[in-house]
Formats: structure tokens, C-alpha cells, sequence
């Protein structure tokens, strides 16, 4: 209000000519002035925005979003300009700007494009939308608290040649073997094939069917398989810790999928720090089944984060004390760590089976590795994703 | 659900033309510039009786509209000759169509007989003052109008820089003020009456040219909103941002109902029924017109009583009949006259005015009181009144200060450089300090070693006259040593002495001016033996 002296110098001026004119002035130019304010003050809360656009995507994807702006108020709005902020993995330049004009009730969308080239848990917005009256005299912003949530998944790589040890004494799932069925465990039943025993032979299923049935029993030794990623910063070389990092992402994502695709009950052990909750840690999902689980381990991955947490081997033991015997862990670190050698020596004394994956270029991990294999624990060293063509 | 689709995001920021806004703008100038060629017409018609211009009104506003409309859809041209040869063009057009209309007023008939001349003649054709005034004021105002539209081009134009662009707002505000400048002028100039011999002024009449100013305000604002719009899209280009197709229009639009509804507003409340302030004024007047009396009686009183003594002495008749003076009270103001109507009815109309002017004002301290949060804040009327008082303060303060300076600035003359050779005593002890004490110890110093026969050599440094003068001062060595330092510290460095270090080394030179004074007595040989007389005997 710097044109109070000036309004009031006009009001007296008015008072003591008496003048029609002047007052009439007087009362355009307070109007002017008031009558703006109220308008940039009631017509910008009626502004509302709306995002549509599928909450989550793969990497790689390119998304289609549509900012719809609806002004519900009914003042019109001369201009707002819409700036939509946006994550710089996402979108290029880091914000979506545009001018509109909307009268009483009106509807406008902004559409923009998001190129999912990184996984992660992102916030697209907030919406900031400024706006102001004709002549300059009121502006107001608002800004939209908060944005909306996207989650772009980790990249998965087909596999199909992995050689999991769990997988060793059966081959695939769809082997006969039946060395470590467990007759108390019973499953279904399946078509008689030859080779069959009689005694595996379910009579009521088979009166029932009309063809033979033969049973089926849950194994003995355990499928479940838990992936161990370890986000922590400290483990990996300065110059490998955003590759390496990325790349055990990528490991683990691409072996949960091939796991979940083989049906088998996949976990996931997370050392890092989580994106939404910002807490850093152990986070633990236990082995389960189906989609619903692999888009669970899915999002928990996109919202991993490396991050300096507390070391690898002693939470090794932590992390798997639920898994019983013949289970498979899978360690995706950085590489050799204090005490690795002999937190795997404790699971592998425990019956499960070990594979480590290691993801940084140490230049001492092949001497590791061989330690490794004195005990059974067979280590991969992939520093690219290239090197993954070894299990496709 | 409708979602209006904007356009691509690809496509080029919408600064193509949308004529609609393009037409609008011009309208605004070329209306804003006939509302000021009115006022002008309408002081000439006052001052030349007989001559009509209404026309040119209209003719300056058709003639800028055409060549604002025409700078819009054909570009601006390029090159100098090209631009100015289509002005020239522009303003023989405009000077052609403005003879003929010169003789609205005077017929045809008289057009053709003198249209015959002109062939003759063709010096007659511009020879005419009705032609001439017209001309004149078609072409101030066409000239305001490129200003204007300059101006906001100025403006419009993205790649300008801040400078540039403050420098288009300020010539569109500079411009706006001359046109105001002209229009209440020639309003004024209407409102004169020349029969008496003294000019004054007419009551102001509410007609079509006294609301002239206001329909300019108007207008003005218009313009001002298309400078806004023009300053906000050149900052939305510069930045790449999309604008939505239609935002142009809309703003004339929408500007158009706002300034308009008000305008309307404005005009519907009550205005110049300020019968009671009115009145107040006239008693202000009043007993500021009795006060003055009774200052100037009491004035008059005393002149006369001081001459009271003189009637006997001077024996004057002038004085005798002096008489004494009377004090004359002015009448008080009379009431208000009602005029016609009921006699409630002023009642009424003042009453609507002060509420309106109390509501008017209280929403503009309340927003003044928004932007000041801290007026409003630790709750209650005495904290309110405290804080605001406090506020006031400061702002008083504030102007006072600004306008201290301000005279300072206008009265600040060039201050002598007042070297310290030129200082006399008083203004060297005012002007002394603890370091200039130091300095003047050394020179006390020196002054009494040239007395006892030991002056400085021109070229001798501080620190080899202590060499030179320490034979001397035997003993004394350390107290030497110290006061030189303290002067070479004093003269040539920043060091801050204190008064009991100023003292301890006056106590230094005492002592040496006794050494000094000692080691003269002794060198000193008796009278009458041809030894040479003390230094400042000498001097003299």
C-alpha cells in the first residue's frame, strides 16, 4: 500500500475542491487497488490440479502425464503461470512451464512426457502457480503441497540361464526328481506319467477324473531363495558407488523376476536406506509368491537408496535367521568385506546355499573368490550388465 | 470430462498475431490520444470564438488508429529512409484529407471557389489558420501516438534487456503524464473566464469535458495493463514458456470489464456532497482569519501605545489624532445552503458521502495494516497503538532524515582544505588528538635541540638524529629512543595512544629538555668571550 499518501492527497484534494471528478478518481483508483487484491485472493484458492498418469512404470517406459487444471472458483484468473517441477532422471529441463488464462469454471491440461531412464521413487510437482491481476498491483502463488508419487521399477534383464543353488538337486522346478519330497507336505496331484510309482497313485482323484492322478508333495529342502543387496555406501570404491550400486539393483531385480517367473518364493534383505521413510538399514521382505509379491520387491528396490549403513556380515545372519535349511541366499555386494568370509562360512554351516555376486571393481576379489570357493560359495563378479550375459 | 487440449508443447510460443489484441491496443492509444486532441479542441474553441475543431477529434483518431493498425499488419519497415518515407507519406495523407475537412464549417461551396485559387496560388492552400491549428494539433497528437506505441513495443519486445525495458516504461509513463499534462490544461484553460480584468476561475461543471480526464484515467489504465501484459510475455518468451492461445485477448477483454465495472461502480457512489467538510473549511479559514486579526490588533495596540509618549514631546498633530486601533472580528461563515429539494435531502446526500469515504478508508488501512503485520501483532488496542506509533516514528524519522539530507545536499558548500600549517592555536588544540600530542612532543623536541645547538640536518631520518643528538643527552639515552619511536609511530603508523603513554613521554621530554638545556650551559662559554649568542637570541 505505498499509494495510501497518494490516495489520501487525492481524497483531500477532492474534500477541499469539492470536486466531482476528483472524487470519482479517488474512488476508481481505491477500487482499482482493493478490488485487485480481493480478486487474487479469492480466485487463486479456487484453482485445483489433478495428474493423471500411471502411478508406476518400468524403466525404460515413457510415460504420458496430464496435468489438468480446473479453475473452480468464479473469478476469472487473467494468468497463472503453471510451473510443474519435475526430477531431472525424468524429464529435461527439471520443470514443465506454461501461461494459461482461465475463466470461471474452466478446465485446461498441461501433458508432458517422463523417460523412465533411472529407477527410483520420485515426486512429480509441486505445482507452483503464479498469478497476479492486469495492472500489476496484486500477486499471489501457490504452491501445491504435496506431489504426487511415481515409482519408475529397476531394470530387469531376462535371465534364463541362472544356476542357482537351490536349484542344483532339482534342476528346474518341473523336474521329476523326487529325492527331497516330503510325503507329509502333500501339494496335489498331477497326470500319471510312466515312471511313476504306483504308490504315488491318488485312487479317489483317479475314480474321480477318470484317468490316474498321482500325488504330489511339497520337497523337503527348501526353494525359498532371499536376495541379499548391500546398498552400503562405505563397501564400495568412491569412483564404483553409483554403477555398482545401480548394477546390484539391477542383479537383484532381474533375479527376483526370474525367480518369481520359476514360481519359487523369492525374499528380499535391503541394506540401504529407504527413499520414502528416509531410514537407513536393514529392511527384510520375506520369500513369497507370486506378482503381487515380485511388484512389492519391485517398489521396495526402485525406493532403495545407497547409503553409509552398518556393515555387511554381521546382519548377514540377522537377515536370513528365518530361512530353514536348504534355502538360497543370494549376496549382491561390492565385494570382499571384514568378516564376509566368515559370516557365508556360518550360513553355508547352516545348509543354505550361497551365491555371491559381487559389483565393484576390487582389484582383490579373485582371491577372494577363491577363498569363497574353498567353502562351497560360488561368487560371480559382474561389473557391467553386459557381464549378465553369462546367466541369458 | 472436456479438457480443453493445449497446444503442443513443441510449437513455438504463441506471439503471432491475434488481431482482436492487436486492434484493441491501438484503439486504447488512438482513444487515449482523441481524449486529449478533445480537451485541446475544446480550449481553442474557449479562446478563438468562432472556430469549431470537433472534427479533428475524430480525424486524430481514425488517422492514428489507421497508422498504428498499419504498423501492426504490414511490420515495422527496415531502414531508415524506408521508415521515414512512410511517415512522410503518412502525414501528406493525413495534411490532404485534413483540407477539405476544414471547410465543414464553411461549406463546399466555399471548398471548390477556394480549392480554384490553389492552382493559382498554391501558397494559399497552406495559408490558413484553421488549417494551420488543425494541422498543428493532428500532428502533436500522431507524434504522441508513435511515442506511445513505441513505447510498448519497447516492451513487447523479448530479447530487450531490463534496462531497455524499464527505460519503455518509464517514456509510456512520461508520455501518459504529458497527455495528461495537456488534457487538464486545456481542461483548465475551459474553465477561465476572460470578460473581467482579472482571470479567474469558473466553478467546475460536471460535463463531458470535465469527466474528460477520467475517461483519460481509464483509458491510461488500459494502457498500463497492456504495458503489464506486454513486460509479463516478453519475460514468458525470453524464457521459453508457452503461452495459451487467447490469453491476449482475454486481457483486453477482461481489463476492459474491470476498469469498466469500476468506473461504474465509482460513478454511482456518492461524490462532492461534502457540505459538512465543506464547512468545516470554511471555519478553519475562519478562525484562522480571527487569530491573524487579533495578532495584527495586538501589534497595533503596542506600535500605538510606544507612540503614546511621543504626541507630548513632539507636539505633532498627526500624532494627537492618532487614533487607537479597533479591532474588526470577520463575520463567521454562513451556513450551507440547501439549494433546492427537500432540506433533508443534503443531509442525506452527505450522510451516503462520509459512508462511503469512512468505508473506503477503512479498507485501506486495514490493507495497510496487512502489508504491516507488525502493527497488528502482540494483540490489544495499546499494543496496536504502541507498535503504530512506533511505526509512524520511525517513518517520521525517516523523512527527516531524507530531507536533512536533502537540504545538506542543497546547501553544502566546498569545505576549505585546512592544512595544519594554516591552523591557528585554538583550532590546533581542537584539532589534536593523542597521536598529534605525540607528534607535537617530538616537535618540542626538536625545537629545543636546534635552541641547544644540535638541530636536525633536512636529510636526517628520526632514527639517525637520535645518532646525532644521544652525545647530549647523556643518560637520557632510552628516553630519546623512546619518544622518537613513539613519534615515528605516531607519523607514520596507525598506532592509538593512550593519555598516561602521552603523559610518561612528556615526562621523557621534560627530562630531556633538562639534559638538552644542561649540555648548553656547559658548551655555554662566559660573557664577553666571543662565544656565540643562544639560538633563539640569534633569531631574533
Amino acid at each position: 500500500m505505498k499509494l495510501l499518501p497518494v490516495f489520501c492527497f487525492i481524497l483531500l484534494l477532492a474534500f477541499f475542491s469539492g470536486s466531482h471528478s476528483l472524487f470519482y478518481l479517488f474512488y476508481i483508483l481505491v477500487g482499482l487497488v482493493v478490488l485487485s487484491r480481493l480478486w487474487i485472493k479469492h480466485a487463486l484458492p479456487g484453482l485445483a490440479a489433478q495428474r493423471h498418469f500411471p502411478a508406476r512404470a518400468f524403466y525404460g517406459e515413457e510415460v504420458a502425464v496430464e496435468l489438468e487444471i480446473v479453475n473452480r472458483g468464479w473469478l476469472p484468473l487473467l494468468w497463472v503461470m503453471l510451473r510443474e517441477s519435475l526430477p531431472l532422471e525424468l524429464h529435461t529441463p527439471t520443470f514443465e512451464q506454461r501461461v494459461v488464462s482461465l475463466a470461471p469454471r474452466e478446465r485446461t491440461a498441461l501433458q508432458y512426457r517422463l523417460t523412465c531412464r533411472r529407477r527410483g521413487y520420485y515426486t512429480l510437482g509441486p505445482l507452483v502457480s503464479r498469478t497476479g491481476d492486469f495492472l500489476g498491483l496484486a500477486h499471489d502463488e501457490v504452491r501445491e503441497q504435496p506431489g504426487d508419487v511415481f515409482i519408475v521399477y529397476p531394470k530387469i534383464i531376462p535371465l534364463r540361464r541362472l544356476e542357482l543353488p537351490s536349484q542344483l538337486p532339482f534342476g528346474t522346478v518341473a523336474s521329476r526328481q523326487r529325492f527331497f519330497e516330503d510325503p507329509s507336505r502333500f501339494l496335489g496331484v498331477r497326470d500319471y506319467e510312466p515312471g511313476d510309482s504306483l504308490r504315488q497313485i491318488h485312487w479317489t482323484s483317479s475314480a474321480r477324473a477318470g484317468k490316474l492322478q498321482v500325488k504330489r508333495y511339497q520337497p523337503a529342502i527348501a526353494l525359498h531363495t532371499l536376495v541379499f543387496l548391500d546398498l552400503n555406501l562405505e563397501a564400495y570404491l568412491v569412483r564404483n558407488r553409483v554403477p555398482a550400486t545401480e548394477l546390484g539393483v539391477v542383479i537383484a531385480a532381474s533375479v527376483a523376476a526370474y525367480l518369481s517367473q520359476q514360481r519359487q518364493p523369492v525374499g528380499l534383505a535391503l541394506l540401504g536406506r529407504e527413499a520414502v521413510t528416509d531410514q537407513s538399514g536393514l529392511q527384510v521382505i520375506p520369500p513369497g509368491r507370486g506378482r503381487e509379491h515380485l511388484m512389492r520387491l519391485l517398489e521396495t528396490l526402485a525406493r532403495a537408496e545407497a547409503a553409509p549403513t552398518a556393515p555387511l556380515a554381521p546382519l548377514l545372519a540377522q537377515a536370513t535367521a528365518g530361512l530353514g535349511w536348504g534355502s538360497t541366499v543370494v549376496v549382491i555386494t561390492a565385494g570382499e568385506a571384514p568378516e564376509l568370509w566368515a559370516a557365508l562360512l556360518q550360513l553355508r554351516r547352516r545348509g543354505c546355499h550361497v551365491l555371491l555376486v559381487a559389483t565393484d571393481m576390487q582389484p582383490a576379489f579373485p582371491a577372494f573368490q577363491a577363498r569363497l570357493a574353498q567353502i562351497g560359495v560360488p561368487a560371480c563378479w559382474f561389473t557391467s550388465e553386459k557381464d549378465l550375459e553369462l546367466w541369458q | 470430462m472436456a479438457v480443453e487440449q493445449p497446444p503442443p508443447l513443441s510449437s513455438p510460443p504463441v506471439a503471432g498475431r491475434d488481431w482482436a489484441a492487436l486492434l484493441f491496443r491501438s484503439l486504447v492509444i488512438s482513444s487515449l490520444v482523441a481524449c486529449v486532441a478533445a480537451g485541446w479542441v475544446a480550449a481553442f474553441q474557449f479562446l478563438i470564438p468562432g472556430w469549431r475543431g470537433g472534427y479533428l477529434v475524430l480525424l486524430v483518431g481514425l488517422v492514428v488508429l489507421e497508422t498504428l493498425v498499419m504498423e501492426q499488419t504490414v511490420g515495422r519497415v527496415a531502414g531508415f529512409e524506408r521508415r521515414w518515407g512512410r511517415r512522410v507519406t503518412e502525414v501528406l495523407l493525413m495534411l490532404m484529407i485534413l483540407k477539405p475537412l476544414t471547410y465543414l464549417e464553411r461549406g463546399w461551396e466555399a471548398f471548390w471557389q477556394d480549392a480554384r485559387t490553389w492552382l493559382l496560388h498554391p501558397s494559399l492552400f497552406l495559408y490558413d489558420f484553421d488549417y494551420l491549428l488543425g494541422a498543428f494539433i493532428v500532428l502533436v497528437m500522431w507524434l504522441l501516438a508513435l511515442e506511445l506505441a513505441r513505447a510498448l513495443d519497447e516492451l513487447n519486445d523479448p530479447y530487450n534487456t531490463v534496462e531497455e525495458h524499464a527505460a519503455g516504461l518509464a517514456d509510456l509513463k512520461t508520455y501518459f503524464t504529458f497527455g495528461a499534462l495537456f488534457l487538464l490544461v486545456a481542461v483548465g484553460l475551459t474553465q477561465l473566464d476572460l470578460s473581467g480584468k482579472i482571470v479567474h476561475l469558473h466553478s467546475a461543471n460536471v460535463n463531458t469535458l470535465t469527466l474528460m480526464p477520467l475517461v483519460y484515467i481509464g483509458l491510461g489504465l488500459l494502457l498500463f495493463g497492456q504495458a503489464r501484459l506486454a513486460l509479463l510475455r516478453a519475460g514468458w518468451i525470453y524464457a521459453g514458456v508457452p503461452v495459451a492461445p487467447g490469453l491476449v485477448r482475454r486481457w483486453g477483454l477482461w481489463g476492459l470489464l474491470f476498469v469498466g465495472g469500476i468506473a461504474l461502480v465509482a460513478l454511482l457512489l456518492p461524490a462532492g456532497s461534502t457540505l459538512l467538510g465543506f464547512y468545516l473549511f470554511l471555519w478553519l479559514g475562519f478562525m484562522l482569519t480571527v487569530l491573524g486579526t487579533v495578532l495584527f490588533y495586538l501589534l497595533a495596540l503596542l506600535f500605538w501605545l510606544l507612540l503614546w509618549p511621543f504626541r507630548f514631546l513632539l507636539n505633532s498633530q498627526a500624532l494627537t489624532e492618532l487614533p487607537p486601533p479597533e479591532l474588526q472580528v470577520p463575520s463567521a461563515p454562513a451556513a450551507a445552503t440547501t439549494g433546492g429539494g427537500p432540506p433533508w435531502l443534503p443531509y442525506l446526500q452527505a450522510t451516503l458521502f462520509w459512508v462511503a469515504v469512512a468505508v473506503v478508508l477503512f479498507v485501506l488501512v486495514r490493507l495497510y495494516l496487512r502489508d504491516r503485520p507488525r502493527l497488528g501483532n502482540g494483540g490489544g488496542l495499546w499494543s496496536w497503538l504502541v507498535n503504530g506509533w512506533r511505526a509512524f516514528w520511525d517513518r517520521w524519522r525517516g523523512v527527516r532524515r531524507r530531507v536533512g539530507a536533502w537540504w545538506q545536499q542543497i546547501t553544502a558548500r566546498p569545505v576549505p582544505v585546512i592544512q595544519a600549517g594554516n591552523l591557528n592555536g585554538w583550532e590546533r588544540w581542537r584539532a589534536r588528538n593523542e597521536r598529534e600530542r605525540v607528534r607535537r612532543l617530538y616537535r618540542v623536541l626538536l625545537e629545543r635541540a636546534a635552541q641547544a645547538g644540535h638541530p636536525r640536518a633536512p636529510t636526517a631520518t628520526p632514527y639517525e638524529y637520535v645518532g646525532d643528538l644521544t652525545p647530549h643527552v647523556a643518560g637520557e639515552e632510552e628516553a630519546l629512543s623512546s619518544l622518537t619511536q613513539a613519534f615515528v609511530e605516531a607519523r607514520y603508523g596507525r598506532r592509538e595512544f593512550q593519555p598516561e603513554e602521552v603523559g610518561w613521554l612528556r615526562q621523557h621530554l621534560n627530562r630531556l629538555r633538562a639534559r638538552l638545556r644542561d649540555s648548553w650551559q656547559r658548551s655555554a662559554p662566559g660573557p664577553g668571550d666571543g662565544a656565540p649568542e643562544r639560538p633563539e637570541e640569534a633569531h631574533r
